[in-house]
């Protein structure tokens, strides 16, 4: 689904990024794992063509990325408030994304039902703006818009940060749920190793430097099923 | 006018880029956009034509002009130095995104009608002077389509610029 190939980003001659090789498959949970400043964020932005890499490329689906708007329309994400309209109210916004998709009322009203039990009524229907709502109600429109138009690949920056314990499991059952009924890779970054994302896919080793230089940090963990269901579990055994 | 659309869309720039929206599209739509306001205004400037015919003529032929030329000019302006506006904070008083160069980019469009006038003024055709200005504003109403491209074609050159210059706080 996505491949990297002999992808790198400096600024002025310091490696930020430096990736060999990596291939996402189809329907695979990627979770990224780093320290701040290890340039997960950058990672994603080069993925999404906000960022344009020194060296290497980005493939989506086959095709190079860049400068292509083909893979807008199936891959969702959220990395930051830049993704938001911070002058909307989140269901103008969600209309707005929706049309962007094609979507008629009908599918906005099912699409936002998904996403009720995550929101806990305080986002849907409200008079607020979205640039007025906090940090994890924020981060929970972001989450459920990355979702408009069924996309095949999601792209989720430190998703669990901000969020309560409850929205924590909330998302984890949403973002199961989503992919039971049809295939959908995901791509979701955190800065630390918490217990729950322990049995993850995870490419760390995004520490300061070039991350191949590095072998001791660079383990995959290995392609474990999914990791959300893991996440799941590793939640109910800790039991915090 | 300038410095608001320089920073122009508030940092949704990444939600832009990452939407199935080409940037043909996000152009045009900026272009209306900044059309819109500019046949409001001289549709509420109408009523000054109690002060003599001659105001009218110069109301025409300037929104002529910024139809024509402005417009693009101040869209490719704001590909300059763009920054970040903050629409949430209040209206009075609000020099958010505005700098220094965004000043600077007001010149020239204070300045370009002038270019055209001027010549005609100082050899004692000022009427003539605001038909050139009408006269230039047009050609570019009616060449809009290849302007909206190479706009467009400037704006995909600099998006990373622009797009990291929106994610600065």
């Amino acid at each position: 689904m996505i491949s990297i190939q002999a992808l790198k980003k400096s600024y002025k001659n310091t490696p930020v990024v430096d990736i060999p090789q990596l291939g996402i498959s189809q329907n695979e949970s990627f979770g990224l794992v780093g320290n701040n400043g290890a340039g997960k964020t950058t990672l994603f932005r080069m993925i999404l063509d906000l960022v344009r890499p020194t060296e290497g490329e980005v493939q989506i689906n086959g095709r190079n990325g860049q400068g292509n708007d083909e893979w807008k329309h199936y891959v969702g994400s959220f990395l930051d408030e830049n993704f938001l309209i911070p002058y909307l109210t989140p269901d103008e916004y969600f209309k707005f994304v929706g049309k962007l998709h094609n979507y008629s009322d009908a599918d906005l009203k099912h699409f936002t039902q998904k996403f009720e039990d995550l929101f806990h009524g305080e986002i849907t229907g409200k008079d607020k703006y979205i640039g007025d709502l906090s940090k994890g109600n924020l981060k929970k429109v972001g989450i459920a818009a990355a979702f408009l138009g069924n996309p095949q690949v999601v792209i989720l920056d430190e998703p669990f940060e901000n969020l309560d314990p409850t929205s924590q499991i909330r998302l984890k059952q949403l973002l199961q749920q989503e992919r039971q009924s049809r295939s959908l890779t995901y791509l979701i970054s955190s800065h630390e190793l918490k217990p729950h994302y322990g049995n993850l896919r995870a490419h760390c080793g995004i520490g300061k430097g070039p991350h191949n230089q590095r072998p001791e940090r660079n383990q995959p963990a290995g392609r474990v099923g999914s990791i959300l269901q893991r996440i799941t579990i590793g939640w109910r055994s800790t039991r915090l | 006018m300038a410095s608001s659309f320089s920073a122009g869309r508030a940092g949704i720039f990444d939600f832009i880029l990452t939407r199935p929206v080409s940037l043909t599209q996000y152009v045009e739509s900026k272009y209306w956009l900044l059309s819109g306001v500019t046949v409001i205004c001289f549709l509420l400037s109408i009523p000054y034509v109690y002060f003599g015919w001659k105001i009218l003529l110069i109301q025409t032929a300037m929104t002529l002009f910024n139809l024509g030329v402005n417009s693009y000019v101040i869209m490719n302006m704001a590909m300059w130095e763009p920054k970040k506006i903050d629409l949430g904070k209040g209206t009075t008083f609000n020099y958010e995104g505005v700098g220094a160069a965004q000043w600077v980019m007001g010149i020239p469009i204070l300045i370009g009608p002038y270019l055209f006038y001027l010549p005609f003024s100082w050899a004692g055709y000022p009427t003539l002077g605001l038909l050139a200005v009408g006269i230039v504003g047009l050609i570019g109403i009616v060449l809009r389509p290849y302007f909206l491209k190479i706009t467009t074609q400037r704006l995909e050159s600099r998006r990373y610029v622009i797009a990291a210059g929106f994610r600065k706080d």
